[in-house]
This record gives structure tokens, C-alpha cells and sequence, in this order.
């Protein structure tokens, strides 16, 4: 593979929970503008992944790059202005915010002021403010949200939920986005919806790296997937490969544990 | 009903007190012992303006939060900061902040002396009858100034940047550093605006009590017992805590006798701890900050 259109690459990653071998030696390449499939049954070590990844974790072993340079020294709140942003299995928005809210936050790194003028509501402050706030309506807009940028959170679907932590990750910019398990939850038609925003994101140079059960939503969007399973990095290729592929078909597709976890 | 209404000032204190404790809780999860020297060190600052500046009430509170907040931002950035970077046990980080309560006193018994300090009210102390209890101007402006502190605070949090950075950390660290917001900026400005309503509070009892080094050990932990009883951790919490408080002692101390007035507050408490430990004014569905 050429490597300068590798963006992100994951080297050698182990990580040990007590005895549990969540990660074991696990290498991934993501090529740019890819959108990038991470699947497995559960506890293969797909959501320890991520976690490593955005530094909630610290590897035992191994390195991240991000276009070619090393990532290991960096805290969480930096990894937004490396370009890296994520949304989570479980959602976490901040409750008790309103959805514009909730998604301007997503753009404290890019709106950078002096705490004087903050205070004083300065003419700078105010700007970087409008400023964020029409990046948090165009990410809204992009996700179908437009209409409900006063709504409190609380009061969304689940569905909804989503898409508002879809668009707080993308109005922090990123170049890579990783979403996990950004279907879980969502009816048939909320897919769809789901399934365009993720093909229109890869014509927008954006790279996607996906951790998703619903088999239907990998072989649509994914330009690769990786297999993995009890932490080990099973197979790795195009979806219609992988689908044929016989251990991966032993170790996942065949199981009947293909739910929602 | 005069006790009643005794009670409110000393409780708005407390609230201010116990707010300090449930931000800074909230915020980061340490229990920032220091809390009630920086209720004293408002004090001796706001004293120290008051007679050797030579400012007025309104400069020496000002200038006193001003200080005391500048200082309550180092003490985060200089000691706790680095005590997490090294990812010290959560006990190590609540000690340090004893050392910082112990420091500050000795500090202020280097510079201000061992001599108890008195900073004269603004206001007449002379009681004032209204429809059959008596009121003093101090106590109404203790009132005043501590609810316009708590709606200032209120407002912070609602409406600005910082505030709402704060108020998303409370509730998801990890999450709220992946949208890129610094926890150790949001710490130092909880600690920040702790320590000034701290010393906000050091200045509003500094004319009802006096101006010791070692006050702080006292207010402090009644601020404590407040924040725990309202849910530790809750900015309404805190309030109601703060003023609940106030009220029970002053009850206490004139229903049944002043000298047993600590104790029956630090029996409230164990009473609480033991029968609702999450805080008497929790509803269900807790929001923090």
C-alpha cells in the first residue's frame, strides 16, 4: 500500500484489561478518504480501539501516526485540533443543553479568545461566537437537524440523539471522524438517512472509520474492513471479500450474536 | 420567626461556601479543602484594602474576589494540575488541598498577625423593626449581596462559553475533551470562581465576626456539611444546603441552647449521611453543576 495515503495507522497496538488480551499486536492502515469498516463480534476489542486511539486508554504497546507522525504524547482535548473527533456506542451528549448548544461546544478549539474579551462580551468574543454558531447550523443542516436547534436534547429520539453527536464530531472539523456503532438504535429509514451522510462525508475528503454490527450498513459504505476478533486482527479487505472470507464467517457472520449490543 | 429570619443571613454564607465545594466537586471530583481559607484570605485581603488602601466596601469585595479567584486558578494550575499529570490517587489530590488550607493559614498569621481583625459594616449594625421582628442593615445586605452573587454564578454557568465548558465537563470529562475543551482550563476556572465566592462570603461575615487566621477551619466545614446536605456536588443543592443550614442553627441556638448548636448541625449531617446520603434537595434525575 502507498503509504503516504495512509492517514491514520495503527501500529502494533496491544492493550491487557487484568488477563484479558483486549488488543494483541493489532495493525490497521486507513487510507485517506476511505471509509474504513471495524467489525467483530462482541468484545473483539473494536470499542477499546477507538478508545486508544482518542488517548482514553494508554496502549501497553504500539503506536498510533497520524500522517506519519507519532500521536502518543497527546491529551484528549488536542486531538480535535489534530483533526481526529468521535461519536460513541453509548451516547454522551451533555444533557440539559439545547441541541445548538451541544454542538457549538464542539468548536471551543477553533474559536480561540482572550478571557478578557470573553468577560466583557468584546466585539472579537462576539464574532468567534457567530462564527461557531454558523459552523454548528451548517453541521446541523448537514445532518437534518436544522429544525430542532432549540430543542433541549433530552427531548430527542434516540435516532435524533445520534445525528446531533454526529454533527457536534463534524463541527469540530475533523479530518478523521470515527464513528461507533452510529446505526445502533435507528429504524430502517433513519439508516438510510444515515447510510447517504456517511457516502456524501467520503466525497467530502473526509475519512471515516466505522465500527458497526449491522452488516447491511458495512457492505454499503466501507471501502475496507477489518475482522477482529478476541483482540486479534482476523482478516482485512474489500466487503465482498470479507463476506466470503471463512473465518471470518466462522468467527462472526455464522453466530447468531449479530444484535445490537 | 425571628430565628427563623436570623438564620437567613448566616445561611447565605454558608451557601456561598458550599457553592465553592459543589463546583469545584463537580467539576474536577476533588474536595477542595481549602475552601474556607479562601473565605478567610477574603477577609484579610478586603481588610487590608479597607484600612490601608484606603477603598471603600464596594473596591475592597471587588478587588478581594478578584485576588482570591486569581488565586484559587494557581492553586489548581501549580499543585493540582501536576498532582493528575502524574496520575496521583484521588486521595493524594484531596490532601494537597489540605496543604494548600495550611499554607494559606500560616501565611495569613505571618502577614496579618495573630491578633483578631475587625473590618467595620458599611451599614448601620442598628436593628430595624418591620412588622414585628427586627432586622439589621448587615444582615440585609449579606442577604442581597449573596443571592446577586449566586444569580451572577447562576448566569455564568447558563450563559457563557467557560460556563457551559464547566458545566459539560461536570457531566462527561472524556466526552467533553473529545470535542476539544481543556478539563484542567474548566478545573481552574471552577477553582477560580470557588475562591471568589469564597472571599465574597470572608467579606460579608468579616463585619458580623472576627478576622482570624484560623476562621477558615470552621466556616469551612460548615460550608461542607451544607454542600453534603443539599447533594454534594449540586449548585441548587448547595444553596438550599447553605440556607437550610443557616436556619437550623439559629433555630437551634435559640429554641434550645447556642452551646449546642455545632453539635446538633454535625448530627444533621450524620443523620443525612445515614438516612439520604445523596443530599436532602436531590431530585430524581440529578443534574450536576
Amino acid at each position: 500500500m502507498d503509504d503516504r495515503n495512509v492517514i491514520l495507522e495503527v501500529r502494533d497496538i496491544s492493550k491487557r484489561f487484568g488477563g484479558l488480551r483486549a488488543l494483541d499486536t493489532v495493525s490497521v492502515a486507513i487510507r485517506r478518504n476511505s471509509v474504513h469498516g471495524i467489525i467483530g463480534p462482541n468484545g473483539a476489542g473494536k470499542t477499546t480501539l477507538f478508545n486508544l486511539i482518542t488517548g482514553m486508554l494508554l496502549p501497553d504497546s504500539g503506536q498510533f501516526e497520524i500522517e506519519g507522525k507519532p500521536i502518543k504524547k497527546v491529551r484528549p482535548h488536542q486531538l480535535v485540533s489534530i483533526g481526529v473527533s468521535r461519536t460513541f456506542q453509548n451516547i454522551r451528549l451533555f444533557k440539559g443543553m439545547s441541541v445548538l448548544e451541544n454542538v457549538m461546544i464542539g468548536q471551543h478549539v477553533h474559536t480561540p479568545t482572550a478571557v478578557f474579551s470573553i468577560m466583557i462580551n468584546g466585539r472579537k468574543s462576539r464574532s468567534a461566537e457567530n462564527a461557531a454558531r454558523e459552523e454548528a447550523l451548517a453541521a446541523l443542516g448537514f445532518v437534518g437537524m436544522a429544525r430542532n436547534v432549540d430543542q433541549n436534547v433530552d427531548s430527542l429520539s434516540y435516532g435524533n440523539q445520534r445525528l446531533v453527536e454526529f454533527a457536534r464530531a463534524l463541527a469540530a472539523k475533523p479530518r478523521i471522524l470515527l464513528l461507533d456503532e452510529p446505526a445502533a438504535g435507528m429504524n430502517p429509514t433513519e439508516k438510510q438517512h444515515l447510510l447517504r451522510l456517511i457516502n456524501s462525508l467520503q466525497q467530502k475528503d473526509y475519512t471515516v472509520v466505522l465500527i458497526e454490527h449491522d452488516m447491511k450498513v458495512v457492505m454499503n459504505v466501507c471501502s475496507t474492513v477489518s475482522v477482529l476478533d478476541h483482540g486479534k486482527k482476523l482478516a482485512e479487505g474489500r466487503p465482498e471479500d470479507i463476506r466470503r472470507h471463512p473465518e471470518v464467517i466462522r468467527a462472526y457472520l455464522g453466530k447468531s450474536d449479530r444484535g445490537h449490543a | 420567626m425571628q430565628f427563623f429570619l436570623n438564620g437567613l443571613p448566616i445561611g447565605a454564607i454558608y451557601s456561598l461556601v458550599a457553592l465553592g465545594y459543589s463546583l469545584i466537586y463537580a467539576a474536577s471530583g476533588v474536595l477542595n479543602w481549602s475552601q474556607g481559607d479562601m473565605v478567610m484570605l477574603g477577609a484579610y485581603v478586603g481588610f487590608t484594602v479597607f484600612f490601608f488602601l484606603k477603598l471603600g466596601f464596594i473596591s475592597a469585595l471587588f478587588l478581594a474576589i478578584v485576588v482570591v479567584a486569581l488565586l484559587g486558578a494557581l492553586v489548581q494550575y501549580m499543585i493540582l494540575r501536576p498532582l493528575r499529570e502524574r496520575e496521583a490517587p484521588p486521595i493524594n489530590v484531596v490532601i494537597a488541598t489540605l496543604g494548600v488550607a495550611i499554607i494559606c493559614r500560616n501565611l495569613a498569621l505571618g502577614i496579618w498577625g495573630p491578633d483578631p481583625q475587625i473590618l467595620p459594616s458599611p451599614v448601620s449594625s442598628r436593628p430595624l423593626s418591620l412588622a414585628g421582628v427586627s432586622v439589621t442593615p448587615q444582615d440585609i445586605l449579606v442577604l442581597s449581596v449573596g443571592i446577586t452573587l449566586m444569580l451572577i454564578l447562576h448566569s455564568f454557568l447558563k450563559n457563557t462559553r467557560e460556563g457551559k465548558a464547566l458545566r459539560a465537563v461536570a457531566q462527561d470529562r472524556y466526552a467533553a475533551q473529545l470535542v476539544g475543551i481543556d478539563p484542567e482550563r474548566s478545573d481552574a476556572v471552577a477553582f477560580a470562581a470557588s475562591a471568589g465566592i469564597g472571599a465574597a462570603a470572608g467579606i460579608l461575615i468579616a463585619p458580623i465576626f472576627f478576622v482570624t487566621f484560623n476562621m477558615g477551619a470552621s466556616i469551612g466545614l460548615k460550608g461542607f456539611v451544607a454542600a453534603v446536605i443539599g447533594g454534594l456536588g449540586t449548585i441548587p443543592g448547595a444553596i438550599a444546603g447553605g440556607f437550610f443550614l443557616g436556619v437550623v442553627e439559629s433555630l437551634a441556638g435559640g429554641l434550645i441552647s447556642s452551646g449546642y448548636r455545632d453539635a446538633i448541625t454535625f448530627s444533621l449531617l450524620i443523620v443525612v449521611l445515614w438516612l439520604k446520603p445523596s443530599g436532602l434537595f436531590l431530585r430524581k434525575n440529578r443534574q450536576k453543576v
